[in-house]
């Protein structure tokens, strides 16, 4: 402690002066002789405390105070230690902190100083760290955002926080004192409720949420305070007396809207679930349903509840996971997984696309389930499976009008080229030499290895087949896509083949026809792979199932007015978000199709019903197909989901197209090819005519034959005719009376039942059915052609003609006594051109039986047969019943 | 020429396929004697011959036109839609004999005007019946107006 004494004459004792209280305290004492040099050394140095003389040279002690005191302001302990005890009262009103007489002996006397000075120093370092303490507690109050008020018992304010007083615009002091309601309520007495009364009233801490004209939210807190040295009161449930109450007050808004925001997200999310026409379901890393959307209930009803269960229970009725499974497979890689699988039997839903998306924790990035969704793509999967029969109707097709023959002598390496070889590149007949390098010369470079190698391995019995594509020079210099195929027709005494004969056809339609598709497959696979992408790369995808729809969500007015969207991307939209909102359909979308998709609006909102509308608009220039569904959303409002299905749109074109193509085609080859048939069959016949007497026996028997076969093709032709068209033919279901198809059927077939002295028996009563009846009549026609044509040779055809109602359903079963059918074959009769028997001996096409496939399978019925060789078969075609 | 004296019946063909000509006019000529069948094989030919007919003072008749559909430039269905306009020949009865049993190709001919559709048939012995049912009800049984 550093002491500055002044006294004319110090007397300190020898050692100086010690404080007998504490051994470890001492003094430094600084000595002056005036207060004047006093007063010099206060300005210059520090010191704890101030000992002086009443008495000294000048100014005396009191003025010395005074000077320390009031003007120079200066905080420290001040003691005045003299002989004069009459200036004690003056000393201790000017601020001195002690007076000491000078009595007794000096030890005495600086006993009692040095124990002054030492409790006066610690009282005004104390003093000050409280002080100092204090302040800083009321900064920090003040920099609380919280508004912060002590209440006194009458609820008048003894503490305001900076926060408290900004919120009227007030400073913290001039709130002190005010009643709280008076400030705050702008009420003339305390607001019901107010969590502060109630605190003060109950003795604990009451909250109350409240929300202030500015539409602001305010959480209010009121704690008592409790004074806990003044007893107990009984009648209260708290010990001591309250003595006031902190009200603490907090602006929730921004929480407060975000909870608003979240529980409407929430409630949004609900509807999107409960709205979307795929299905989603959430499984738990066992395979357990943890949530499964209304959509999945309705498929998987029979299995109700969901939750709980196994997902190959409910959804495959299985015991055993499946194999594979694409969810299987995310909940091990952690990747988005996705297969087509099979739909729902008995329901039009025939394939599902399911994705399985791994849901992790958002702390450990442990895999904790799996987000399954499940979009019907049964329409898509029978376009793309109708692309690849209508290309292979026309494969076919072609491959009866377009094949070049080769053949091909091993042993010298000539080769016979036809005359269609060499006309369809575009050659004139026997333009090059029938060399084999002639041929090798002309096959694309990088095709040629490929070529030779399949010949080489079906040479040395390595293949049974020589099939091949490529590419062959044309007369012009372009490349065909041809299709090569044969096989070795003649082998020398040791079995070593000599001669190879085979076709050319040209297939370069094809080709085109194949790389269409493989555009349009690889346009699918393109779109999944961007979606798979964008999904993974995605942060929030793990928790927001929102965003594994795939659609535009839209929320609408009854006029057409945005109100609402959520899209993952802008790609799809006609204009940003934010531009959208607030505009009417009908200043977006070109007039027709507004006029289009409000009518659909006006419907869903005002029947209340779900309403489908596909309509085209460009977006950022590109025409784009899109689904709306419409769902009616509360008063006057309604809910879109939007899916892009420009995709579909274009496979149904493609499909249209290749249908086009098809019909024409076939329309030509009908009208181009029969007219030379006419030729062959017409002049034979003129040549037996006219020469029946001078031509050999042997040599009308060939002319026959050639009668026969020309007659054979025309019925060859126009059976694939009918088979083309089946497939453009639109469906029209209506009722249909069996009776009446039968008896157009057999009248049209009188000819030939009449050759072949058939007997065709009909049991009644034949059920009426619904179907179209072009169809009906092809179906019919073609069973009943067939039980009388596939009879053996001794015996006369009966056939039989019945009907059997099974539920809904009518079955038309036609039964023939013929040769009958091995069950190994039985699946293959219905295809075409498969037929089982050798031309010489029964006639047909093979046509037939797919003509009725198609046909049922159009009508959207069931068809099959039961058969045992030797005995007849019976086939039989199920189609709904008409009432 | 086009058209013969009162005893005879003259039909009219127009067809591009040489060997249907062929066939078509022997099945009629070979039925009966006092059919004459005329050809032609396209737009041009026909016209010529049908106007040189429409011009002609002598005593002609024509009594049926039988036209397939599908030729070279203009097709059965124009000659079908021009006869229909000249005012001596517009009731002539005029069928279509076509290897098309496309629907829309029927269709087509009997709005037109046609008085028949049949499909030209592959078997000889075909062709004979339906020249002989085409005598038996065009010649024999109908009724047409004078020319």
């Amino acid at each position: 402690m550093r002491i500055l004494m002044v006294d004319e004459e110090p007397c300190l004792p020898e050692d100086g002066l010690i404080s007998f209280d504490l051994d470890r305290s001492d003094f430094d004492i600084k000595t002056c002789r005036s207060a004047e040099k006093a007063l010099d050394l206060l300005k210059d140095e520090e010191f704890d405390a101030i000992v002086s003389e009443f008495e000294i040279p000048g100014m005396n002690g009191l003025e010395f105070l005074e000077e320390v005191r009031g003007k120079r302001d200066i905080d420290i302990p001040f003691i005045i230690f003299t002989g004069n005890e009459s200036v004690v009262v003056d000393a201790l009103n000017l601020g001195a902190d002690r007076f000491i007489e000078k009595t007794g002996s000096l030890n005495t006397q600086y006993y009692l100083l040095s124990d002054a000075i030492y409790k006066e120093v610690l009282r005004h370092r104390e003093e000050n760290s409280l002080r100092r303490l204090k302040d800083e507690k009321s900064k920090i109050l003040d920099s609380a955002a919280e508004h912060i008020i002590y209440h006194g018992k009458d609820l008048e304010v003894l503490y305001a926080n900076r926060a408290a007083a900004d919120s009227v615009g007030a400073q913290p002091e001039d709130l002190i004192g005010r009643k709280c309601y008076k400030i705050w309520g702008d009420e003339e007495k305390p607001c019901s409720d107010c969590p502060v009364t109630l605190a003060f009233e109950h003795g604990r801490k009451f909250t109350r949420e409240v929300r202030s004209p500015d539409g602001r939210y305010w959480l209010i807190t009121g704690s008592p305070v409790i004074d806990v040295t003044v007893g107990t009161t009984p009648h209260k449930d708290y010990d001591g007396e309250i003595i006031g109450t902190v009200g603490f007050v907090q602006d929730i808004t921004d929480r407060k809207k975000a909870e608003e925001k979240l529980h409407q997200n929430e409630q949004f999310l609900e509807f999107i679930l409960e709205a979307i026409r795929d299905g989603i379901s959430v499984l738990d890393k066992d395979l357990r349903i943890q949530y499964a959307n209304p959509i999945m209930r309705e498929w998987y009803s029979e299995n109700t509840p969901l939750e709980g269960k196994k997902c190959y229970e409910c959804y495959q009725n299985s015991e055993e996971p499946c194999d594979p499974c694409p969810t299987i497979r995310s909940l091990k890689n952690g990747t988005v997984e996705k297969d087509v699988v099979k739909g729902l039997s008995g329901t039009d839903i025939e394939w599902l696309e399911l994705y399985s998306y791994p849901m992790r924790d958002s702390e450990t990035g442990e895999i904790t389930g799996v987000v399954e969704l499940l979009t019907d793509v049964t329409e898509r999967k029978k376009m793309e499976n109708a692309i690849i029969e209508s290309k292979e109707r026309l494969d076919l097709a072609m491959a009866v009008t377009n094949e070049g023959i080769w053949d091909w002598d091993l042993t010298s390496d000539k080769v016979y080229y036809d005359p269609r070889y060499y006309q369809m590149a575009g050659y004139d007949i026997n333009a090059f030499p029938h060399r084999l390098e002639e041929f090798k010369n002309r096959v694309h470079r990088d095709d040629v290895e490929k070529v030779f190698t399949q010949a080489k391995k079906h040479i040395n019995g390595e293949i049974e087949r020589f099939d091949v594509e490529f590419r062959f020079k044309k007369s012009d210099g372009e490349y065909m896509w041809v299709k090569g195929r044969g096989r070795i027709v003649e082998r020398d005494e040791d079995g070593k083949p000599i001669r190879f004969v085979g076709t050319h056809a040209d297939i370069t339609d094809k080709k085109k026809a194949e790389e269409e598709l493989k555009k349009y497959q690889n346009n699918l696979e393109e779109l999944v792979d961007k979606k798979t992408r964008e999904l993974s790369e995605s942060e929030e995808y793990k928790r927001s199932i929102l965003e594994l729809i795939p659609d535009i969500m839209i929320k609408t007015n009854r006029e057409g007015q945005y109100l609402e969207i959520i899209s993952k991307s802008e790609d799809e939209l006609i204009q940003p978000k934010e531009k959208t909102i607030g505009k009417k359909i009908t200043d977006l979308f070109p007039e027709e199709e507004a006029v289009r998709v409000m009518e659909h609006l006006r419907k869903s909102i005002d029947d209340d019903v779900l309403q489908k509308v596909e309509y085209e608009i460009p977006i950022k220039g590109q025409k784009k197909w899109f689904e709306a569904r419409i769902v009616p959303s509360g008063e006057g409002e309604a809910f879109a989901l939007i899916r892009n299905i420009t995709e579909r749109k274009k496979t149904e074109m493609i499909l249209k197209e290749k249908n086009e193509e098809l019909e024409s085609f076939a329309y030509s080859v009908s009208h181009d090819l029969r007219a030379p048939l006419r030729a062959i069959q017409g002049f034979g016949s003129i040549l037996l005519e006219d020469n029946h007497d001078s031509i050999s026996e042997d040599k009308k028997v060939l002319i026959r034959r050639m009668n026969n076969a020309a007659e054979r093709m025309d019925v060859l032709m126009q059976d694939l005719l009918h088979y083309s068209r089946l497939s453009a033919l639109e469906v029209e279901l209506q009722h249909c009376d069996l009776g009446k198809a039968l008896e157009r059927v057999l009248d049209e077939l009188e000819n030939e039942i009449d050759r072949e002295k058939a007997e065709v028996n009909i049991e009644e009563p034949l059920h009426p059915v619904i179907a179209t009846r072009t169809l009906l009549n092809q179906i019919i026609c073609n069973l009943i052609s067939n039980a009388i044509k596939f009879v053996s040779d001794d015996q006369t055809p009966i056939v039989t003609v019945w009907t059997e109602e099974k539920d809904d359903n009518v079955k038309i079963k036609v039964k023939d006594n013929g040769i009958g059918i091995d069950r190994d074959d039985q699946e293959m009769i219905f295809n075409m051109f498969d037929r089982l028997h050798g031309i010489e001996s029964y006639k047909g096409t093979g046509v037939g039986l797919a003509i009725v496939k198609k046909a049922v399978d159009k009508l959207g019925g069931k068809f099959g047969v039961e058969s045992v060789p030797g005995e007849g078969s019976t086939f039989w075609i199920e189609l709904k019943k008409s009432g | 020429m086009l058209g013969m004296n009162d005893t005879t019946r003259s039909i009219f063909l127009v067809d591009d396929d040489q060997n249907d000509r062929m066939l078509i006019k022997r099945a009629f000529e070979k039925l009966d004697m006092n059919i004459s069948v005329n050809t032609a094989s396209n737009w041009e030919e026909a016209k010529t011959k049908l106007v040189e007919f429409i011009g002609s003072t002598e005593e002609q008749t024509l009594d049926l036109i039988i036209l397939d559909l599908k030729l070279p430039g203009k097709s059965g269905f124009d000659i079908l839609r021009w006869i229909r306009k000249q005012e001596k020949i517009k009731y002539i009865p005029v069928i279509i004999l076509s290897s098309s049993s496309h629907d829309k190709d029927i269709l087509k001919s009997y709005r037109l005007g046609a008085n028949s559709y049949l499909i030209k048939p592959v078997r000889f012995d075909d062709l004979i019946n339906i020249a002989k049912t085409i005598k038996n009800y065009w010649f024999d049984i109908n009724k047409q107006p004078d020319q």
